[in-house]
């Protein structure tokens, strides 16, 4: 084996600085014959002829010495064993010709298979973990047999009329000790569930951000409150405009602002940073002169919002959730961002009217000079304990499905990591940009969800930038489709119109599904178990 | 069991004597009163150790035999059960929470003649008993 891979890369070598058998023969001292049958492996070579091959064609002695090669063709055999790769003929000949040829692409992919193998085994063991939870399999268990008995005696009162009046009563009382005892077993579980999920650790500082935001319900009142004070004092006919903002930031901050063409977005990091550059030093701020009036209007209420209501943020980031530097960065910026919302967008009047105009987002944004993304967002926020609006979910992604938005209800869990159900109306919005997709979907539990979504493109900056594009959908559950203007002639709860979707392929026991990307992690049989 | 052909349905069904190893008391009252109103001898064990002393002793025609049990589960009563050759072999019914195919399979394999998971319906449970029986 290892002898086999000495004469191939003898050869490639030889071939790569272009000289001819005869030439290296001469140079070593060898017969031309004698190098072709050690370049075709028919003969094994060492000591003195290696090294003087080795010198001649500038390799390292050591490499061809062959034992790094033999582990590498090993390692790559390993990957034949794979059931993965049962209908592929994987041979040794071909490990050791991508080993000979070029060990760093055998080298990854042995560090590939390597971490792919780890992240099953990983899989495994949290499904492990689920499926036999002695927590999980006694609730149950308990939850099966309070079953039985609620339908086993729930047939003998049903089919034995000739019951005795004693008896009667007694199995009925049982009836009903069961069904109590099945109700405390369900809701047991149920919270255990959702405990584990709550303390489940964030892996990302983004997480960490996301779980902070659906923790408060995605609303803030101290924020509210400041958003509000500075909505009085700049308001005038109801809205507050680019000339108010920049004059209450060059009064209370001492911030000037000037807007220029940018040619390159300032950070790669944080895409929306594209349209600002804030210059602390300076205390200069730059807009971009070719972004959309709403979205200067909103940077600047959002870097106002951020100086003159900086404790209020600071104070909401003391939270035990956030427990990364960089999450509360990230957190800071997320909050400074809600209170541009909630300073443009004022909770009661913005309530009002998105109430009276049945959440019609295009009406929404004439009224308040504002874009669908920026209404979304703050639809999202209504949460006030006494006068909510609808509840919402939102998801922002982008073409390749990149989810950099997301929040979720109690009951539309959208996923973390990955793209959601490729059905779902966000991703069929980019077919149609700019135009409104309304979508009754079924997840597979029978629960129906009006979906809303728009694919928008924000206008690049200069020649070359490529043009930022997303989708951004509303979920809310089907039961207010009467309360919004996309649930006329779509909602209809009986589930006729409506369209089968999951929440993800992981996730998705649909297994008919034409759309279907990936298989599902845990089949639905052990997820009900 | 020739000699109970010239009876009655009833009176065939009161000549067996079924035993039911099962550790929830809700489902061994409904099973008892379903089992005894069909006319059946019926005995009860709570426990995988009382159902191994109950086959001895009561000699049942048919085990009702639930997996999940205290002491020794219903598996391994199964198991030790089949595993006597030199004792009564009545028909085993197992009756279950554990609803996967494996755990189906493993019943067949240690030798029960029926597997029911539960929540099951009593009709199914008692059609089964009888065709054990009448096999």
């Amino acid at each position: 084996m290892v002898s086999a891979s000495i004469g191939i890369r003898l050869r490639e070598a030889r071939k790569k600085l272009s000289l001819t058998q005869s030439k290296l023969a001469k140079d070593v001292g060898i017969s031309v014959s004698y190098l072709n049958l050690i370049e075709h492996n028919k003969r094994a070579i060492g000591g003195a002829l290696l090294n003087r091959l080795a010198d001649k064609l500038d390799l390292d002695v050591s490499k061809l010495s062959g034992q790094e090669d033999a582990r590498l063709i090993q390692q790559l055999g390993e990957l034949s064993s794979e059931p993965l790769m049962h209908d592929l003929p994987l041979t040794e000949k071909g490990a050791q010709s991508v080993v000979s040829r070029d060990a760093d692409w055998a080298r990854a992919t042995i560090r590939l298979h390597n971490a792919w193998r780890s992240n099953s085994e990983l899989v495994e063991a949290l499904s492990d973990q689920l499926n036999h939870d002695p927590y999980v399999l006694e609730r149950s268990h308990e939850i099966l047999t309070h079953i039985t008995s609620v339908r086993s005696f729930a047939e003998i009162l049903d089919d034995h009329a000739d019951l005795p009046a004693s008896q009667r009563t007694r199995f009925t009382s049982m009836l009903a000790e069961e069904s109590e005892k099945l109700g405390t077993s369900a809701r047991a579980l149920f919270r255990f569930m959702s405990e584990r999920e709550q303390n489940s650790r964030p892996t990302t500082p983004a997480d960490e951000v996301d779980d902070f935001i659906i923790d408060r319900n995605n609303y803030f009142p101290e924020l509210e409150a400041e958003a509000s004070k500075l909505f009085n004092r700049l308001q005038h006919s109801g809205l507050i405009d680019e000339r108010a903002l920049i004059d209450e930031l060059a009064d209370k901050c001492n911030l000037t602002v000037s807007f220029e063409r940018f040619s390159t977005p300032p950070s790669v990091h944080r895409p929306e940073k594209s349209h600002f550059v804030l210059n602390e030093h300076e205390n200069h701020l730059v807009l971009n002169a070719t972004a959309p009036h709403t979205t200067s209007r909103f940077q600047l209420a959002r870097v106002l919002f951020a100086k003159l209501c900086k404790e209020a943020i600071d104070t909401q980031l003391t939270d035990t959730l956030l427990v990364s530097d960089e999450a509360r960065e990230r957190a800071f910026h997320a909050l400074a961002r809600y209170g541009a919302g909630a300073m443009l967008l004022p909770y009661d009047q913005f309530l009002e009217a998105a109430e009276g105009l049945r959440y019609d987002v295009q009406m929404l944004m004439t009224r308040f000079s504002a874009s669908f993304e920026q209404i979304c967002h703050r639809l999202v926020t209504l949460r006030r304990p006494g006068a909510s609006a609808v509840p919402f979910a939102f998801l922002r992604t982008d073409l390749a499905g990149n989810s950099s938005k997301r929040f979720s209800l109690p009951d539309l869990r959208l996923p973390r990591h990955g793209g959601a159900c490729p059905i779902w109306a966000i991703y069929r919005a980019f077919l149609t940009p700019d135009r409104v997709v309304t979508q009754l979907a079924r997840l597979p539990d029978d629960r129906q969800f009006l979906f809303m979504a728009r694919a928008i493109a924000k206008e690049a900056s200069a020649y070359g930038v490529p043009t930022q594009i997303y989708s951004v959908m509303l979920a809310c559950n089907a039961n207010y489709a009467d309360r919004l203007v996309y649930g006329d002639g779509i909602a209809t709860l009986d589930g006729t119109s409506a369209t089968d979707v999951g929440v993800s392929c992981r996730l998705c026991p649909r297994n008919n599904c034409q759309q279907r990307a990936f298989a599902q992690v845990l089949p639905t049989s052990e997820l009900s178990q | 069991m020739l000699h109970l052909e010239a009876l009655a349905p009833e009176e065939m069904r009161l000549s067996y004597k079924l035993l039911i190893a099962e550790d929830e008391p809700v489902i061994v009252e409904s099973l008892k009163f379903l089992f005894e109103r069909e006319g059946y001898t019926v005995g009860v064990a709570t426990d995988g150790r009382q159902a191994l002393e109950q086959l001895q002793s009561l000699s049942p025609d048919i085990l009702v035999l639930d997996a999940m049990m205290r002491h020794i589960n219903g598996f391994d009563v199964l198991k030790t059960l089949r595993a006597d050759t030199s004792g009564p072999q009545p028909k085993v019914l197992m009756l279950t929470a554990k609803g996967q195919e494996k755990d189906r399979q493993l019943a067949l394999e240690l030798g029960a003649d029926a597997y029911i998971a539960k929540p099951y319906a009593n009709k199914d449970v008692l059609e089964t008993v009888r065709k054990l029986l009448e096999a």
